[in-house]
């Protein structure tokens, strides 16, 4: 019985790692409200996500924490299914989002169909340039449209002198 | 008739300096290479300030190079307001849009009007070079004072 729940304990813990490699950037499953769906939820301390292209690392997500929300079946059934993405994501402490030459910090963020969110303070770099928003960003993954609200200041380079 | 106006300036300190920019939003793509500031806009480089409505800041290399780039461009729109020099040389005024090309001149274009001390000067283009510190001006109107005798 003490054997069965340790492979029990080790088969759950193998598929939390597989999906915290595996699920983020993946296209959210569509969370439909009007089916009486529930959310069911896991929690990982630590996270990291990499995308890699060509064994070079082109995207980068970590938090100190991390909470998945995934819809339970149609028919309302409790059983999480490992199969679907998760329909959120939530991030907490430490939160860096490197892509493409920029990397992102806050201090918090959500990530639900197809869009990262956040109402605290970010901070972007990319080669010369430093941008600070004091109110949150948005970041639709579909054309990569990155939105700072409020005040915002920044600073880069100009032509003839680059650092 | 076309009248183009000379004026020697003190030389400028903006060139090589980091362009600063403050605004109440702001959007860009990871694939383009601009970066749209809404809700009013600062653009500080060396002396020169610049303030607007709206702006949108180039960086070379083509797409996905905001940031990674140096910027190329800097055109803003709608109540812009600049003042280059410090001092007694201190240039201010106002136009409809303004276009910072940062390695060579600030265009201001649309009821462009510039002030140094009492002498006021109008027209439907100013464009100040910054490595020389001289203005051009097209269909120039103006006041120049000149010190009493």
């Amino acid at each position: 019985m003490k054997k069965l729940r340790y492979m029990l304990m080790v088969l759950f813990c193998a598929a939390l790692l597989f999906l915290l490699h595996y699920v983020w950037l993946r296209p959210p499953a569509q969370f439909n409200a009007t089916r009486g769906a529930e959310l069911f939820k896991t929690q990982g301390e630590g996270v990291t996500w990499r995308r890699y292209r060509d064994e070079q690392i082109v995207q980068q997500v970590s938090a100190r924490q991390a909470t998945l929300f995934f819809a339970t079946t149609p028919q309302g059934s409790a059983e999480l299914d490992f199969d679907a993405s998760p329909v959120r994501i939530e991030l907490q402490g430490e939160v860096l989002f490197a892509s493409e030459g920029h990397v992102l910090r806050t201090t918090r963020a959500t990530f639900a169909q197809g869009v990262v969110f956040s109402d605290a303070a970010v901070q972007i770099e990319g080669g010369s340039m430093r941008l600070h928003g004091h109110d949150g960003f948005s970041y639709v993954l579909a054309d990569r449209r990155l939105t700072l609200r409020g005040e915002v200041e920044g600073e880069a380079y100009p032509a003839d002198r680059t650092r | 008739m076309k009248l183009i106006l000379l004026i020697a300036l003190a030389s400028n300190t903006a060139l090589g300096n980091a362009i600063k920019w403050r605004s109440k939003g702001l959007t860009f793509s990871t694939q383009g290479n601009v970066i749209h500031l809404d809700n009013g806009v600062e653009i500080e480089q060396g002396t020169i300030q610049v303030q607007a409505d709206t702006a949108r800041i180039y960086f070379d290399g083509g797409p996905r190079k905001v940031g990674r780039e140096a910027i190329v461009r800097v055109e803003l729109q709608g109540q812009v307001r600049f003042s280059f020099g410090k001092g007694a040389e201190k240039i201010s005024g106002s136009c409809d849009k303004a276009e910072l090309l940062p390695a060579e001149s600030i265009v201001l274009s649309g009821r462009a009007q510039a002030t140094q001390g009492g002498n006021t000067l109008r027209g439907a283009q100013i464009i100040y070079y910054l490595h020389t510190g001289w203005i051009k001006v097209s269909e120039a109107e103006g006041v120049i004072r000149t010190e009493p005798q």
